[in-house]
């Protein structure tokens, strides 16, 4: 190698090392776009442990037959101190569509337990959602609680807007199966 | 009939002409006859009979113009009676009605056969009829659909947010570890 090619060699490498490491970034990047990370880690961390036990809990009190205890138990945790997407992330917004979802899930498979009246129910779907569900990454969390919302529209005979909301839960199952088969980053 | 002309020569007359021949003036003689008994009869029988057998003793060729009249009303004759056979057999495909009507019949089964091999494009009047239609007996089993997918997906999901939260967990753990360091290292 002569000496004029070692000094090319020389100069262009900081650009060669700049180009790899934007490659990098872009990778990590496209891995995690549209994933909105919490500003408040601490936040996330103690929703989801708390999230864990509540979870356990329940499972334990449906295989004892207590659905008006596992009910109330869900019930207890729309109390909580739930974070917003931009402090919890999309995670935040998961574990709150999960919980929310197993709520309504319970409600409607058992009108009989500590009933409520249709429009509670659909108020408590929509407090489950949030104001900005579409926001969300895809997740089958947020995906089941959309679509319960339809049975929910559905039971009041509101079959045009439960519509709506299924082609909307099956829009992010659609995406997440994408995603599954490596179509959608 | 008696036409008065007896071919059978007299002892010591001249022989009378023969039937055939042209110069005897039989024919004259026999027109005569037929006039002075007040034209009772025909002769035409005979006369025709006589002509044969006068042709036959001596063939008479037809002149070329006689011969093409002679073919032309032959022919003219052959054709009409090929038309009325052929209208009334029915040959159908000489007949213009077949053809106006099997172009007509095989421009509706190409069209017929475009409209069913082509797919439909919805129009943007008909995409919401079509998407409003279906609506009460798909919601029971769309809600049925979701929540198996759900069964399906959620389990992947709930281990994507175990790894997220132990990702935070270890992020607050370094914060919490840096913040310690620099108490340490601020503390006097």
């Amino acid at each position: 190698m002569t000496v004029s090619a070692r000094g090319w060699v020389t100069r262009m490498l900081p650009v060669l090392a700049g180009m790899m490491l934007g490659g990098l970034l872009m990778l990590v990047g496209l891995a995690q776009a549209g994933r909105l990370a919490g500003k408040d880690p601490e936040a996330v961390v103690a929703l989801a442990q708390q999230m864990q036990v509540l979870h356990r809990k329940v499972d334990l009190q449906l295989r004892a037959k207590d659905v008006a205890g596992a009910i109330e138990a869900l019930e207890d945790a729309r109390t909580l101190p739930w974070p917003d997407r931009e402090r919890g992330g999309d995670l935040g917004m998961e574990l709150r569509h999960d919980v929310y979802g197993r709520l309504v899930r319970l409600r409607l498979d058992h009108p009989d337990v500590a009933p409520i009246e249709p429009d509670a129910l659909l108020a408590l779907v929509d407090e489950g959602l949030g104001p900005e569900p579409d926001a969300v990454d895809p997740n089958p969390f947020t995906a089941r609680l959309m679509a319960l919302r339809g049975e929910s529209l559905e039971g009041q005979g509101r079959d045009d807007e439960a519509l709506t909301a299924y082609e909307r839960a099956l829009d992010i199952n659609r995406t997440l199966l994408e995603r599954e088969l490596g179509d959608v980053p | 009939m008696s036409t008065g002309n007896d071919s059978r020569a007299q002892p010591g007359q001249q022989p009378t002409p023969g039937v055939v021949d042209p110069a005897g003036g039989w024919e004259d003689a026999l027109r005569a006859g037929q006039e002075a008994e007040g034209n009772a009869g025909s002769v035409d029988a005979e006369l025709a009979i006589v002509h044969l057998l006068r042709h036959a003793r001596a063939p008479q060729g037809l002149a070329d113009t006689q011969f093409d009249a002679n073919w032309a009303s032959i022919e003219e004759a052959i054709a009409a009676e090929g038309r009325a056979a052929s209208d009334a057999t029915g040959a159908w495909w000489r007949r213009p009605w077949a053809w106006v009507g099997g172009t007509a019949a095989a421009a509706a089964a190409a069209a017929v056969m475009l409209m069913v091999v082509l797919p439909p494009t919805p129009t943007p009047e008909t995409t919401p009829a079509i998407a409003q239609a279906p609506a009460q007996p798909k919601t029971a089993s769309t809600a049925a659909m979701v929540e198996r997918q759900f069964a399906i997906l959620a389990p992947k999901a709930r281990e994507q947010q175990v790894r997220e939260a132990d990702d935070s967990r270890d992020t607050l753990r370094s914060s919490l570890l840096a913040d310690a360091i620099a108490a340490d290292g601020s503390t006097p």
